[in-house]
């Protein structure tokens, strides 16, 4: 028989058990907050950024030959590597005042300079070369030296003080440059600047938009975010997009991660999908808005040419497809504000951003904004505002007001919107249920009558979430998983009906009549 | 861009910068090839860095730049870089750069005049070129003649180092195999094969330490191989003859060059007359063992490791053991029973069908005897 507790026993247990509640509790609070701050990494080298660098700086044009020895593609990868390699390590040693990489990369009277020009360098004033294009004039018939004409060198200045205005400044220059093949590889002998001019800075256009956005946020239930790509399956996603149309979408938010599209073992299948999943959408009438560097929220200077490079390679593969007319450089880059400074942020947003009109001049870019306050900010280079708003649905409208108000006539969209659903009893609606996911969607598409367009977060619920995105925290995560429109096992939620009654978006939401241009009108 | 869109655009950002005065400059953070200067006219880079040369961007705003050339200097250094450093006689192609540095180290300034010169040994090849981007280059065909060479740049009173190159034989068209001096040699003897007029099409010899390959392939469809290196045009190799008095057929080749083939045919073998035999009894065992050698041949070697013999032991006619051994260093060695009985033995060794016989009294006391060649079968073996 078991004993009988006395009250204070029972009481000194409660509060004991109370006591442990409340520091697990408060340790979880702690441990939520280390983890939404934090980056995970799935290599130890990748942590240390000791991945190596695939990528060059250098596109050839190999039909104009040099003099001497012919330039095959092996040696102008080479060369291409060792000439990004130089041009990193350069600017990392004027970031830093340390030189004592460049001698890897420079030598004769090339190193001397680098080396005197890095000693010399304002840390917070940088010199960033982007890309260029590259051809030989004169190739040594026993292979030991080169010199190339660079053109089109896309070099970003990044001026790090916090009394700056213009953080960023792009010019387009030319190089001539001698480069010698020594035991440990290419490397620069000479290099001369030849020509330079400042990249102008005149306001992205603003997109003419034809009809309102209706659009859905996509990943399919079982593979999202940085598991997408790598396990895509077509007709999954072909099935879902049809779906979207059928629930009225006219627009479909996908998310393109910075290693599917930079990895080299990854890169040419991630497109192949890419352009498979656009052809899907436009055959449906969606459109569709990639969203660039998901998941990589890395902004040093250092890195910019990386970013580029995905970027400009993204844009040469989709930036005339005829789903694409805008992109979203960056997902919720304010979350990034605060760890990585928010001059950083905006500048390499900036960059990224018109080096992207440059390239694709046809393309609206746009930069997804996790709050609506933040959204005006490099209006002058957006063609198209969007930001996030899973604020409190009845000031909805006020918020859109006022965004609407500080970015002139650029289209605005809110490229997410929603709530979950979950509730971990589910007889009990708390903290939500379908019903209540199913109001509270209502309330913000209505608010959000007079904006140019809404995506919602997102079709589906999922089955897991990736602790990268949400933590580790079990509701958190179960939150996360319960935001679709449709359950993991396909069948719709309230909020479904609710999206489907607010409104349908009309196919091919770009779609001109004859003989009405796009590009006539769109607005300078 | 073109030589002449280059002379347009600095030309064209030289006089639009004529208006920025020195003080504007200086107050303008510097932009040139390696990077921004917020200090340009700190005593430093003024003395230094404002002679590299190319363009150089004074940056007031992000569109308003004030840009300006610094041209580089005429040449003050001149250095060479020639290769490949060995050229096939009469088929490659060597190409010099000259690079061209003016006072400050700075790719010396275009379209300068440079004066190439190749020197092999009584021959002299010259060109010229121009200066583009700080380097000249200049492209010659090597010469038909193997000889070592150099290669020199010229620019005013500036003239660079040497760089030698070396043009080598190209690929060997003819061989000669010499004969030697006999065309019958003795079996087992070092015979020499020598090589000879190894040369290219253009008559190069062949340089030292090629290795030459010779071939020897006996009438019995058997094959013999050897090499030499070669040395001051010829290459020799030492090959041993056989023991059988057959015809071999040797030629000598590299690469695809072949000397015709020569035959060279082995005489029948001959031994020295006698032959020690060593008698070593043993009575518990009944057992004799038989040490006979050294079998000499006529050339007085000893006969090759491996060759077979034959022993025969015999009292009678109708008495008779035999067992068969191998040559070591010209010996060979045999146990056979012991003999019974007090007459006389008969003790042979047949090698390369020459028969050594020696009869023997009184087997227990005698250590050691001289075998003799029995004439008629040496006769007999060198027929067969």
């Amino acid at each position: 028989m078991m004993p009988r507790l006395s009250l204070e026993k029972f009481l000194l247990a409660s509060a004991v058990i109370l006591l442990f509640m409340g520091i697990t509790f408060s340790v979880s609070l702690t441990f939520e907050a280390v983890s939404k701050n934090k980056i995970e990494y799935k290599t130890i080298q990748e942590a240390l950024n000791l991945r190596g660098n695939p990528w060059s700086m250098l596109q050839w044009d190999l039909d104009k030959q040099p003099e001497g020895l012919s330039l095959g593609a092996g040696d102008a990868y080479m060369l291409g590597r060792a000439y990004t390699e130089a041009m990193l390590a350069l600017s990392s040693a004027t970031a830093s005042g340390h030189t004592e990489q460049l001698k890897q990369f420079f030598t004769a009277n090339a190193y001397e300079r680098a080396q005197q020009a890095a000693e010399a360098a304002d840390s917070k004033n940088q010199m960033i070369v982007l890309g260029a294009q590259a051809r030989a004039n004169l190739f040594h018939l026993d292979g030991s030296l080169i010199q190339l004409s660079t053109d089109n060198v896309l070099a970003a200045r990044f001026l790090d003080t916090p009394d700056n205005t213009e953080p960023v400044m792009l010019s387009r220059e030319c190089q001539a440059l001698t480069m010698f093949n020594q035991t440990s590889g290419w490397r620069i002998g000479t290099l001369e600047r030849r020509c330079a001019a400042p990249i102008a800075t005149d306001p992205a256009p603003v997109l003419f938009m034809p009809t309102r956005l209706i659009g859905i946020n996509y990943y399919p239930r079982n593979a999202p975010w940085h598991e997408f790509w790598p396990n895509m399956a077509l007709n999954e996603v072909d099935r879902d997009l049809r779906r979207i149309r059928a629930l009225g979408g006219n627009a479909v938010r996908i998310f393109l991660q910075f290693e599917a599209f930079n990895d080299i073992d990854q890169l040419e299948s991630s497109l192949v999908k890419l352009i498979n999943l656009l052809d899907s959408a436009y055959a449906y009438g969606l459109t569709v808005i990639p969203t660039l560097f998901d998941l990589r929220a890395d902004y040093r200077p250092k890195t910019w040419a990386e970013s580029w490079a995905y970027m400009f390679r993204i844009l040469k593969a989709i930036g005339t497809h005829p789903a694409v007319h805008i992109v979203d450089i960056k997902n919720e880059p304010d979350r990034d504000f605060e760890d990585h400074g928010q001059r950083r942020v905006l500048a390499w947003l900036e960059t990224m951003a018109r080096l992207g009109r440059e390239t694709s001049p046809h393309i609206a870019f746009t930069i997804g904004w996790m709050e609506a306050k933040f959204a005006p900010l490099l209006n002058r280079e957006l063609g198209v505002i969007s930001y996030h708003d899973y604020e409190d649905p009845n000031t909805i409208n006020q918020r859109l007001i006022s965004v609407k108000t500080a970015v002139g006539d650029k289209p605005v969209l809110i490229t997410e919107i929603g709530t979950h659903s979950w509730s971990p009893i589910s007889a009990l609606p708390f903290p939500s249920s379908e019903a209540k996911q199913s109001s509270v969607l209502e309330a913000q598409i209505s608010g959000l009558s007079a904006s140019d367009g809404y995506f919602i977060w997102t079709l589906h619920d999922f089955d897991h979430v990736p602790n990268i995105v949400a933590g580790r925290l079990p509701w958190r995560k179960a939150m996360q998983k319960h935001y679709g429109l449709l359950r993991a096992d396909g069948m719709p939620k309230q909020a479904a009906r609710a999206f489907t009654s607010s409104g349908t978006g009309k196919a091919d939401p770009f779609k001109l009549p004859q003989s009405f241009s796009l590009l006539e009108n769109i607005k300078p | 861009m073109s030589k002449i869109h280059w002379v347009c655009l600095g030309t064209a950002l030289v006089l639009a910068t004529v208006k920025t005065s020195v003080a504007d400059e200086c107050a303008l953070p510097r932009l040139d090839a390696f990077g921004w200067q917020n200090a340009p006219c700190a005593p430093s880079i003024t003395t230094n860095r404002s002679q590299w040369s190319g363009l150089v961007s004074h940056v007031a705003t992000p569109q308003d730049w004030h840009q300006k050339w610094r041209l580089p200097d005429t040449t003050n250094s001149i250095d060479i870089i020639a290769g490949e450093k060995t050229l096939r006689a009469g088929q490659e192609k060597a190409m010099t750069i000259a690079l061209l540095q003016d006072v400050h180290g700075n790719a010396a300034a275009d379209d300068q005049l440079v004066r190439f010169q190749a020197k092999l040994s009584d021959e002299t090849f010259k060109d010229d070129g121009t200066s583009q981007n700080g380097l000249a280059a200049w492209i010659f065909q090597a010469h038909t003649r193997a000889k070592t060479g150099y290669a020199t740049a010229q620019i005013g009173d500036h003239q660079s180092k040497r760089s030698d190159f070396h043009i080598v034989p190209n690929q060997i068209t003819n061989i000669t195999l010499a004969a030697p001096i006999t065309q019958s040699v003795s079996p087992n003897q070092q015979i020499e094969l020598v090589a000879t007029d190894i040369t290219d099409l253009y008559g190069n010899v062949m340089e030292d330490g090629a290795l030459i390959r010779f071939q020897a392939n006996e009438e019995t469809g058997h094959k013999h191989f050897a090499q030499g290196l070669v040395a001051n045009g010829a290459a020799s190799a030492f090959p041993i003859s056989g023991t059988k008095p057959i015809s071999t057929f040797w030629r000598a080749y590299i690469g695809q060059a072949e000397s015709t083939t020569i035959e060279l045919r082995t005489e029948p073998q001959t031994l020295a007359p006698q032959t020690e035999l060593q008698i070593a009894p043993e009575l518990i065992t009944r057992t004799l063992q038989l040490r006979a050698g050294p079998f000499i041949t006529s050339a007085g070697h000893r006969i090759v490791d491996g060759t077979d013999i034959e022993f025969t032991l015999s009292q009678s006619v109708t008495e008779k053991i035999s067992a068969p051994g191998r040559m070591v260093d010209g010996w060979a060695e045999i146990t056979l029973p012991l003999p019974s009985g007090e007459q006389p033995v008969t003790i042979s060794a047949s090698v390369l069908g020459v028969i050594f016989t020696s009869t023997i009294a009184d087997i227990d006391k005698v250590e050691s005897i001289m075998m003799t060649r029995e004439i008629a079968l040496e006769l007999r073996g060198a027929l067969s």
